[in-house]
């Protein structure tokens, strides 16, 4: 289970990396899918509410796919400007091992790294957003991140936010970004 | 007296607020019959409730609690003459002062809240009464006008947060602020030196121009007169109070001399100013700060005649209040206002003032000194008023109110004349409930007071008559100058003489030259130290190296790289 | 935002809005009734604040132009939802991960400020939050505790918008779209609601309570200090304004930071005073004009209750703060003093800034006098209805 954990864990990971690194819908997408897939097989190992984790699931997936309604179509990965958050992740991913590395030798601690990186990192792209598509996605993982570091009650909650901000539009009425 | 009965002074008032505001619509003054109707009535009900209650103490604690305070009111020897004096002076402000119904609701209003205040039986409610005192005054000095509203606001304002605290502290230290219940050991220096430093800003009471001389320069001297009529009892009332607290002395006995030696040295203040004022209005402005100076001088004294002494003051001062609106900027009837306030016989000021001195000189030979200090002072502020019969009219001079001129020198005089019976029933009293003569002095009489005359152990004096003949003489002799001064003639200004001088009180004349005995120039040395303290900049070049503006837009922007930086600043001091 | 155009003069909002006013009612409901039971629990002092949060909606729509009230009334309806919401849930990373997305709810309102500046604040209390509840409960050394600690204390004060994470408020920005929602609004919610949890379930070892006390006294102090010179000296009557949100916070902070029963209480009747006095004041504030001098007697009144004195709301949140601070310290209780004394000077500012209101609004600000009579005369009838 220790091992599920850890391949949720770095799953989850790749996938907030991605979502950082993306600009684009479809990559935001993706990136939001593999967080969910990676969180939620963390969830299980970690022996986490099965319906706490299938909710999860539901939410992050209907979060990704509502995330291709809008924004800007392609991947958008890797522009200009861009490697300061690849930078971020590997460091993010570190601090993280920092904070709960005591913890590691357990499902639960590494279900536990695997969420605290996702938020971190989500929260970094958050902080440096200038697009409100990026925000929306980096926003409905931050949500995944915050909700795994919980239990039942936290992971129904994550699931709600992600499906409510997918549901959000990407793009505003009046001029302006 | 019922406990119900205690309340009838504050409620008649609160009752005249609300029917001023809802009838002040049918007639322009109406409000103002009623409050003083009230204000009036207030007072006879307050005597006779007193006198044919036994003037025993009584205490009514009520089982719901104002503003997180427990509910009381007590009444005693002290809170019936702080009462009595507060409603004097507001009596004769809504008789005497024309102001809409609205304003004289809110005196009434004031005048209530202020009775409770008095009344309240513990620190904490005495806090919060005091605090609703200042906001209401707050109003109605603004009301009228923007001038001296700040500074008396901000003065008030500490007052009562420094109070709170006081009373926050002696429920901490004596886990109660009620009056009757705390330990005496409980108030120390450090909850006295606040309850003083408040009681001092509410009065007045320092050696600087305070509140209480600014509000005199406002055009319209009714807010003013309210805020004075309300604070000065109240901020005494709090000494009082501490001598009940401390049973019969204070915690330290360098107390006693250093606040004996402040109110020495704010009467003295007080007459440096009104012998260099530049207008009879600035004058008058003194008289109060200079009869608080001597009150206080008396009230820390720690005996019984002290005690009794500033009772008899603060009489005085309370007439004053209710007084000096009425009186007019020129014309003999103002020379004969001001030579009383400032303590000419046989005013009732003449004699607080007179026992005040007295006990300072029968209190040990250091509070002697102080005493002549006293005496002193008083003697220039006499001077002052001979002075001010020669300062020149303001541009728009105030007439006053003959009626309301009458009856406060009538009220004056017979306070005067009666000191005896006053000194019997009212501030021995007093003396007696705060602290008992025994452990003060020998087993003999240490005041008393005759049909027309005072007792002490240093000798006799009948009040009526001491000095009546000289009073006479003297107020002659300021007729006679007002009226020479006041019809013009020949007071020929010099074009060339600068204004500066003329504020002074230097007026040309082609005999004399009229300026202050004391030329208290220097006085205005700290004010203009601390507006050059105010003015120094950082040289240009050295602004950069501290960039406050963009500390203060980092911090207000949403600037991520701020937040992480204390966030990670924090985190390093906590894991250590 | 598009509208549905129909035949009468009314407007009807977005279809998200009236969704939003429709959950949000339902979601009030919920939580008042506790369903679902043990996921969902109004502690007493929540439930008094929801309830004076009703009233200050509900003055709120009555107070706004009338071609604007159904958009305010959904507006008012979910951030009464989203209040509920983060008082009931029991579950701190529940909380946290709710918060994201009414922080980007909040931040879609049309406002001078993008949505990616305006989520800023939000996000980053909701990963405080939610870390700092992590570390806490983390099995590992001394360190990682008092750093979860200090997580659960930022938090409060980045979801508040206070110093040291003070967000950028525009001039002409109406309030419900501005951050002072949040520091007005929402975040008491939380001020009242997380510090009581984590007393209640006993999450905290001495030590970090010790930090997370110490924490929020010190930008507790810090707050009462920035809000006192900048409510004074401010250029701009926004952020006068909100300055003068940042000395109620400071007093909040510094009462929740003593942890002792007193100053709890103080922090309490702080955030019901901030929800039913200082925000419906802000709104009225930006209905009317300003007035060079202020010497109606309302004017004059609203002085003294910006001022703290009584018999208005400040003075019980005084009393009880300065005597939990003179319990533990008699220097805290000097420094709160002078605190006090500096936050009488920008009372006459603010005073001037509410003008001289007509009709709906001169009502509403009597309705507000009265709360603020209600809340500074019977403090003790509160704290018994907040079980404080």
């Amino acid at each position: 289970m220790e091992a599920v954990a850890a391949i949720g864990a770095v799953l989850a990971w790749l996938g907030v990396s991605l979502v950082s690194l993306a600009d684009a819908r479809r990559g935001l997408a993706v990136g939001l899918f593999g967080t969910t897939v990676g969180l939620t097989l963390a969830a299980v190992a970690s022996g986490r509410s099965p319906l706490g984790a299938a909710a999860l699931a539901a939410g992050g997936v209907i979060g990704a796919v509502l995330r291709l309604r809008d924004g800007e179509p392609g991947w958008g990965l890797m522009r200009p400007g861009s490697t300061p958050r690849l930078v971020a992740a590997v460091l993010v991913f570190l601090a993280a091992v920092v904070l709960v590395g005591s913890s590691l030798g357990v499902p639960v601690g590494v279900a536990r790294l695997g969420a605290v990186a996702v938020a971190l990192l989500a929260l970094l792209r958050l902080m440096t957003v200038e697009h409100r598509s990026s925000a929306l996605g980096a926003g409905a993982t931050l949500a995944l991140g915050l909700g795994a570091l919980g239990d039942g009650p936290a992971l129904v909650a994550a699931a709600a936010a992600a499906v409510g901000l997918g549901a959000l539009r990407a793009t505003e009425d009046r001029a302006g970004t | 007296m019922p406990s119900a009965a205690m309340l009838a002074p504050p409620a008649l008032l609160a009752v005249a607020a609300i029917l001023a505001c809802s009838l002040g619509q049918l007639a322009a003054q109406a409000g103002r019959v009623i409050g003083a109707l009230a204000a009036w009535l207030a007072i006879g009900v307050e005597v006779a409730g007193w006198w044919w209650g036994g003037r025993v103490p009584l205490e009514f604690t009520a089982p719901i609690s104002l503003g997180g305070v427990p509910l009381g009111l007590k009444l005693d020897s002290s809170i019936f003459a702080l009462q009595t004096v507060t409603l004097l002076a507001l009596a004769l402000l809504l008789t005497f002062q024309p102001q809409g119904s609205g304003r004289a609701a809110l005196a009434s209003l004031a005048g209530g809240v202020a009775l409770s205040t008095l009344a309240a039986n513990s620190l904490a409610l005495t806090a919060l009464g005091l605090s609703a005192c200042a906001g209401l005054l707050r109003v109605a000095l603004a009301w009228d006008e923007q001038e001296a509203v700040e500074a008396a606001w901000g003065t008030l304002s500490l007052a009562w947060i420094v109070l709170l605290w006081a009373a926050v502290l002696l429920e901490v230290v004596g886990g109660t602020s009620v009056y009757s219940a705390v330990p005496v050991t409980a108030l120390q220096v450090p909850v006295f030196l606040l309850v003083a430093v408040a009681a001092l800003l509410c009065t007045g009471a320092l050696p600087w121009r305070t509140w209480v001389s600014l509000i005199w320069a406002r055009e319209r001297p009714a807010g003013g007169t309210l805020a004075l009529a309300v604070m000065v009892p109240l901020g005494f009332s709090l000494l009082l109070r501490a001598y009940a607290l401390g049973a019969g002395e204070w915690p330290a006995s360098w107390l006693h001399s250093l606040l004996t030696g402040l109110g020495a040295l704010t009467a003295l203040a007080a007459a440096g100013r009104a012998q260099a004022a530049g207008s009879v209005r600035m004058m008058r402005a003194e008289a109060l700060p200079l009869g608080a100076g001597l009150t206080l001088m008396a009230l820390a004294l720690g005996t019984p005649l002290g005690v009794a002494a500033a009772v008899l003051s603060l009489g005085g001062l309370g007439l004053t209040t209710g007084l000096l609106p009425s009186l007019p900027d020129e014309g003999p009837a103002g020379s004969i206002g001001d030579a009383l306030v400032f303590g000419t016989p046989p005013a009732l000021v003449f004699g607080g003032w007179l026992l005040c001195v007295q006990a300072a000189l029968e209190a040990g030979p250091m509070t002697g000194l102080m005493g002549l200090a006293g005496a002193l002072a008083w003697l220039v502020g006499l001077a002052a008023v001979a002075r001010a019969t020669w300062l020149p009219p303001p541009t728009v001079p105030r007439s006053g109110s003959l009626t309301g001129f009458a009856a406060g020198v009538g009220l004056l005089l017979a306070g005067g004349v009666g000191l005896g019976g006053l000194t019997a029933l009212v501030a021995m009293p007093v003396a007696s409930d705060l602290m008992s003569p025994s452990s003060h002095a020998p087993a003999i009489p240490y005041l008393g007071g005759g049909v027309a005359g005072v007792v002490a152990p240093s000798g006799n004096w009948p009040a009526g008559v001491l000095g009546g003949v000289v009073a006479a003489v003297g107020v002659a002799l300021l007729c006679l100058a007002g009226l020479f001064r006041r019809r013009g003639w020949g007071l020929r200004q010099r074009s060339s003489e600068p204004a500066e001088a003329r504020a002074r009180g230097h007026r040309s004349l082609p005999i004399l030259e009229v300026g202050p005995f004391l030329d208290l120039s220097w006085w205005g040395l700290p004010v203009q130290a601390a507006m050059r303290l105010r003015g120094l900049r950082l040289p240009s070049q050295y602004r950069s190296l501290v960039r406050l503006r963009a500390l203060g837009a980092a911090t207000m922007r949403s600037r991520p790289w701020f937040w992480a930086l204390v966030t990670v600043a924090l985190a390093l001091v906590v894991t250590r | 935002m598009t509208t549905l155009p129909l035949p009468s003069r009314a407007q009807l909002p977005a279809w998200e809005l009236l969704l939003a006013g429709v959950v949000g009612a339902g979601v009030t409901l919920l939580c008042l009734l506790g369903r679902p039971s043990g996921a969902l629990q109004l502690l007493p002092p929540s439930r008094a604040l929801l309830a004076i949060s009703m009233l200050t909606v509900g003055l709120g729509v009555w107070l706004v132009p009338s071609g604007r009230r159904l958009e305010l009334l959904c507006v008012g309806l979910g951030g009464l939802g989203c209040q509920a919401l983060l008082a009931s849930v029991t579950d701190v990373p529940a909380v946290a991960a709710l918060l994201v997305p009414i922080g980007f709810a909040a931040a879609a309102r049309p406002g001078r400020h993008p949505l990616t500046v305006q989520i800023r604040g939000p996000v980053l209390a909701a990963l405080l939050l939610g870390l700092g509840w992590t570390l806490l409960r983390s099995p590992g050394p001394s360190w990682l505790g008092r750093l979860g600690a200090l997580g659960e204390a930022l938090g409060l004060v980045a979801a508040g918008g206070l110093f040291p994470y003070l967000q950028d408020v525009g001039e002409e920005e109406p309030a419900d779209a501005s951050y002072l929602a949040w520091t007005g609004f929402l975040a008491p919610t939380l001020a009242l609601a997380l510090p009581t949890r984590l007393l209640h379930s006993h999450a905290l070892r001495p030590d970090e309570g010790v930090v997370m006390g110490a924490v929020l006294l010190g930008l507790g102090l810090l707050n009462l200090t920035w809000g006192v010179v900048g409510a004074w000296r401010a250029s701009s009557t926004v952020e006068a304004w909100r300055c003068s949100f940042l000395v109620d916070w400071g007093f909040a902070l510094i009462g929740i930071g003593l942890l002792d029963r007193d100053g709890l209480a103080a922090a309490y009747l702080a955030m019901l005073a901030i929800v039913a006095v200082r925000t419906p004041l802000v709104v009225v504030a930006g209905m009317t004009p300003s007035i060079a001098v202020g010497r109606r007697p309302l004017t004059l009144l609203l002085v003294v209750l910006l001022a703290g004195a009584a018999p208005f709301s400040g003075f019980p949140v005084r009393l009880l703060l300065l005597r939990a601070a003179t319990q533990l310290a008699w220097p805290l209780a000097a420094l709160l003093l002078v605190g006090m004394a500096l936050a009488t000077l920008h009372a006459l500012r603010l005073a001037r800034t509410v003008g001289v209101p007509r009709g709906h609004g001169a009502v509403g600000l009597a309705v507000v006098v009265v709360m603020s009579l209600a809340l500074g005369l019977l403090p003790d009838v509160l704290r018994a209805l907040g079980g404080m």
